[in-house]
């Protein structure tokens, strides 16, 4: 969506078409259902986030100043959310679970694992690693903001995003 | 064949994208349109337009209408101002007396608070008086061990094996004292001393010696690649000391482990925030704890 259709589709919401919104939805549900899982971690609770990601869109569209940056508005509302989300809901933030049993050692210096898929290969993560990765890669969070939100040293961050790139790499992905 | 997570991860993400919209269609609130006058059909504009004027004109027939009763409005001007005249030396008064009240109150709350201080400095200097009676000659107690003192005691431990002068038995015991003192500030944190750690568990080698006004840096070469890469330019990336391969740092003074040139150590990064860094180059802006 480039800006003058999304400030275009801004403008029908102003009007309070859904239309706009839906036009919205359609181009971004992807980036920002994305994004929100990082930070979330699970699938349920970005699903209910990202519906009120788009719900506040709607209210805070008549707001809107263009400044040329759309996309990056809307990921800052969105990982701004999920961050809220999380603050809200400490003591429950499940890092979705797999059924698939894959029996890992722990050490990432042992020899390379065969192809495997991104779920198999995420089960090898323990929990605290599998937040990072998921708010680094998916969240498009850097060190700082992970660390920030986290509430823990930024060193602790990039050693359990190291430990979980070498696990990964065992298992085949770089 | 190696695959790229990152892409392989958000690609199985976006697969699995839920249909959200309805439920978010459903819960959208009613929204009062916000309509600019240029957007609005001719006939609207022209309503709004002759609208508009039709309530200015009624503003300004207002105006021009003479209110019969317009002496009271200054009649109770006045009035207010000969109470303000009668109760402002009073509450002038009490305001003062407040103050007055209000900085002997916080003058007390110091001096309370410096009274307080006062044993714990009382026990610190008689701990002190205990540790000199023990016939520590020329010694120092923790206390007085300055930064700057011990980048010096460094610089001689560093200077000392180069310069070839033998270490005699007077300086040996000196030594000892000096590791002594060392082993019971090992408690004191780099992370106390400098700032916030950044990074932990890189591999790094010794690989210079920056010899400055203000003490005896170690530059260290810190090696990076892939993803470790990756992680280094989002930390480093814009600092000066940082060239894409090696970060140069100051090494924490812990004078127990002596940095051997060409040794390669696994370091924990520290950012210098403090004063206490001294580092007058502007690139000294982290330490390194060598394990």
């Amino acid at each position: 969506m480039t800006q003058s259709e999304f400030e275009a589709s801004v403008a029908k919401i102003k009007r309070g078409d859904k239309e706009g919104l839906k036009e919205i939805y359609e181009a971004y549900i992807s980036y920002i259902y994305t994004i929100v899982l990082g930070v979330v971690g699970n699938r349920e609770n970005a699903e209910d986030v990202t519906s009120e990601f788009f719900i506040k869109i709607w209210t805070v569209a008549d707001a809107y100043q263009s400044n040329g940056a759309h996309k990056a508005w809307l990921a800052t509302i969105a990982r701004n959310m999920a961050l809220d989300f999380l603050r809200k809901n400490k003591r429950e933030i499940p890092t979705e679970e797999f059924e698939e049993d894959v029996s890992l050692s722990e050490t990432p210096e042992e020899e390379v694992v065969g192809e495997m898929s991104v779920q198999e290969a995420l089960s090898t993560l323990n929990e605290a690693e599998r937040q990072v990765v998921d708010m680094k890669v998916l969240g498009e969070m850097s060190f700082k903001e992970i660390s920030e939100s986290l509430g823990i040293p930024m060193g602790t961050v990039t050693w359990r995003y190291q430990n979980a790139i070498k696990k990964l790499r065992r298992c085949g992905y770089e | 064949m190696s695959k790229n997570f990152e892409d392989a991860y958000k690609a199985e993400v976006q697969q699995n994208i839920p249909d959200l919209w309805n439920r978010i269609e459903s819960s959208l609130p009613e929204k009062t349109p916000v309509v600019a006058a240029e957007t609005m059909a001719p006939e609207v504009k022209a309503e709004t337009i002759a609208s508009a004027d039709k309530r200015q004109n009624t503003k300004s027939n207002r105006k021009t209408k003479k209110n019969p009763y317009a002496w009271i409005k200054w009649a109770s001007l006045a009035a207010a101002g000969l109470l303000l005249v009668i109760l402002t030396p009073t509450v002038l008064g009490i305001g003062i007396f407040s103050l007055i009240s209000g900085s002997k109150m916080s003058s007390d709350m110091a001096a309370n608070e410096s009274c307080a201080e006062e044993p714990q400095y009382a026990a610190d200097a008689e701990e002190n008086m205990m540790y000199d009676a023990d016939g520590m000659e020329g010694g120092f107690t923790m206390d007085s061990v300055t930064e700057e003192a011990v980048q010096e005691e460094m610089a001689e431990d560093v200077a000392t094996p180069e310069s070839g002068v033998q270490s005699t038995p007077e300086s040996e015991g000196k030594e000892s004292v000096a590791e002594q003192e060392m082993g019971e500030q090992e408690s004191v944190s780099a992370e106390s001393v400098y700032g916030e750690m950044v990074a932990e568990g890189l591999k790094a080698k010794v690989s210079g010696i920056i010899t400055s006004s203000d003490g005896i840096y170690y530059r260290v070469d810190l090696y990076f690649e892939g993803e470790d890469k990756e992680i280094a330019n989002e930390l480093f990336g814009n600092d000066d000391c940082y060239n894409g391969d090696e970060l140069v740092v100051r090494v924490y003074y812990d004078i127990t482990l002596k940095p051997e040139m060409l040794e390669e150590y696994t370091v924990t990064i520290y950012r210098v925030t403090t004063e206490s860094s001294g580092a007058e180059e502007t690139y000294l802006q982290y330490a390194a704890e060598l394990n």
